[in-house]
């Protein structure tokens, strides 16, 4: 018996009639698998039992719902995973089309059931940030959102988009999106995503990426929000001269569990990717760290980097990293490297020793650790208000 | 008197290091315990500044009257105790600004002083830094971080000369540092004596005494302090070498 699946079975079939295309197959797809538990070596450290359980009704579209705090400029408003055309102020295309089936099951869920998504096109040189809103309106019923959004990078397009996830009210909801990412010859896209759910969301995200020749994907992921939270990238880089970045930071407390899932492939030669993620849990909660890179025979000259540290801030507090390198070719050059552990001690000595207060050294000490990473989001004004919700995270004030 | 130790006995780990120790130290006064290795010299240095892992088994000891044992390390800190590292952490990612002021901040709260506003930080540690040639540059890099051995322990000082301790205990001061690096940070720790204020040097070497001249020197072995006097102890150890005065403890 796969979970999940006469649910999702019913709701789908209450919403199939509404959506454009075909989705037959890509429910097969998920119906076949239903929701992974860690019996699935892809899910080995995230199990979806409990949350296959739950009862989630499919999101509405919301056209009164308030979103406060709407970025100014370049933006792109999503409430409950449907487009908000009267608080989008970008050309943007929606979601017309059966979206094709993954094999991935929640992936392929997404594919049966996405109703709605953004579809943005980047052509020319932007000079400042696109920000998307991902809202949730938690209305009792346990909507569940699942948009399928496209960002496509033309040859002559450049741009930084922050795709940015949260709550507009109290109460279990549960968001499992898509963002699939497309960058042509030459064109370059820097990618931020922040994860600012409410403590009561479940937020899966999957980001599919194909990088043509000389193509430029950096990626920073931040990790704040959400009960149960994963968030998977799946890159392709299939032109030569492809690079790629995935830079990520998470901080966690409470019973907060975070999965970052991350599967890089180098198909072709003179490839380069490199990744660094570094966390925080505190309380009972747990960060799961798993990055798979993949160099195909023939992809020469090919250099692979991946980094993962994090900090355990509390003894209940668990981290989970698997680093998998997988070479199929002899001039790579590849490393990775994974670090967990306690504060530097000689570290929170030397700061005590000079009268700043334990919890306030150790403030200054993750701040630091964290910022490594968080010093390269591209964007001062997020820069600093991240710095202030790390701040917050350690209690020490910013 | 200004720091008191009594009978102070302390294990790491389980095994005896200090195995009794009396020291008075008035205001004013500059004292140096000299010994060889393993004589238990760091670990008084880091008992005194509370250290994880290093605990007084028994005896106290006094900070103007106060219990310095019963205090978390901050506490000691704002009590007035301040020990300049032999080996000062580089913290990445930390500011040397934002942890001096930080640091001093938190001592001043401590000690009911109000705390300083940013200009006024920046004058005072921009005043301190001059005064011991410390130049921007160094203060706008990450604690400690890339610094050369000289510039950690000027660094030391400069921590020194902001947070105003009572006691100060230079521990090992001199190693890694060469003559004229040690020039330096000498005459940066003689330009803090002063009446109010007490220092304690730690250290293995005749050298750092030739220009922080001490008014009393220990000799330390085996837990013990075997011998006390003046400047002619360390002259004489220097001769003689710890071998001889080790004789005459046991």
């Amino acid at each position: 018996m796969t979970l999940g699946v006469e649910q999702y079975r019913e709701a789908f079939g209450a919403v199939r009639e509404g959506l454009a295309g075909d989705r037959g197959a890509a429910f097969a797809a998920f119906a076949a698998k239903g929701f992974p538990t860690n019996r699935v070596e892809a899910w080995k450290y995230t199990s979806l039992r409990p949350l296959a359980r739950r009862r989630f009704a499919p999101a509405r579209p919301a056209p009164a719902a308030e979103v406060p705090a709407l970025p100014e400029g370049p933006r792109i408003v999503l409430v409950n995973g449907f487009l908000r055309e009267d608080l989008t102020t970008v050309p943007v295309g929606r979601l017309d089309s059966a979206p094709a089936p993954a094999d991935e099951p929640m992936m392929a869920l997404n594919a049966a059931m996405s109703a709605d998504g953004y579809r943005l096109t980047i052509d020319r040189e932007w000079g400042e940030p696109i920000r998307v809103v991902h809202a949730t309106l938690p209305d009792g019923s346990g909507p569940v959102a699942q948009s399928r959004n496209l960002i496509a990078v033309s040859g002559t397009g450049s741009a930084h988009v922050v795709e940015r996830h949260v709550g507009l009210g109290r109460g279990p909801y549960f968001v499992n999106g898509v963002t699939e990412v497309a960058v042509a010859a030459g064109g370059r896209l820097r990618h931020t995503k922040v994860q600012d759910e409410r403590a009561e969301a479940h937020h899966l995200w999957f980001m599919p990426a194909r990088l043509a020749d000389r193509a430029e994907l950096a990626s920073m992921v931040i990790t704040m929000g959400a009960a149960l939270s994963r968030n998977q990238i799946d890159a392709v880089l299939e032109g030569e001269g492809a690079s790629l970045e995935l830079d990520g930071a998470y901080f966690l407390n409470d019973r907060q569990h975070a999965d970052h899932t991350s599967r890089i492939e180098h198909l072709v030669p003179g490839t380069a990717s490199r990744q660094e993620y570094r966390g925080a849990a505190d309380g009972r909660s747990r960060g799961v760290f798993q990055g798979h890179i993949l160099i195909a025979p023939g992809a020469q000259r090919t250099e692979g980097r991946q980094s993962h540290r994090a900090l355990l801030l509390s003894g209940q507090a668990e981290i989970d990293a698997k680093p998998v390198l997988e070479i199929h070719a002899d001039d790579v050059e590849c490393s990775h490297g994974v670090a967990i552990g306690d504060l530097d001690r000689d570290a929170l000595f030397y700061l005590r020793s000079r009268g700043i207060p334990e919890p306030a050294a150790r403030g200054l000490l993750v701040r630091a650790f964290l910022g490594e990473v968080l010093g390269r989001v591209g964007d001062d004004a997020l820069r600093a208000e991240l710095d202030r919700r790390v701040g917050a995270f350690v209690g020490a004030g910013a | 008197m200004l720091l008191e130790i009594r009978d102070l006995h302390a294990a790491v780990e389980d095994t005896p290091i200090l195995k009794g120790i009396d020291l008075r130290i008035g205001a004013g006064e500059v004292h140096a315990v000299m010994g060889p290795n393993g004589s238990g010299k760091s670990t008084l240095s880091y008992l005194l500044a509370g250290r994880d892992g290093y605990a007084a088994t028994a005896g106290r000891v006094l900070l103007d009257g106060a219990d310095l044992l019963e205090m978390a390390p901050e506490d000691r800190a704002a009590a007035g105790l301040f020990l300049a590292f032999q080996y000062p952490v580089e913290i990445p990612g930390v500011g040397s600004m934002t942890f001096l002021r930080t640091a001093l901040n938190a001592v001043r709260k401590a000690r009911g002083d109000g705390e300083l506003d940013p200009m006024q930080f920046l004058r005072l540690a921009r005043e301190r830094s001059r005064a011991l040639g410390i130049g921007e540059d160094m203060l706008k890099r990450q604690l400690n971080v890339g610094f050369s051995g000289g510039e950690k322990k000027l660094n030391e000082v400069l921590q020194m000369a902001l947070l105003e301790p009572r006691l100060a205990i230079l521990d090992e001061t001199d190693s890694g540092l060469d003559i004229d690096a040690l020039r330096v940070v000498a005459e940066g720790v003689n330009a803090l004596r002063g009446s109010e204020r007490a220092m304690l040097i730690i250290t293995h070497y005749q050298r750092l005494l030739d220009h922080i001249e001490p008014d009393v020197v220990h000799v330390m072995a085996g837990g013990r302090i075997v011998r006390s006097g003046g400047i002619e102890i360390a002259v004489e150890l220097e001769r003689r070498g710890y071998a001889g005065f080790a004789k005459d403890a046991a």
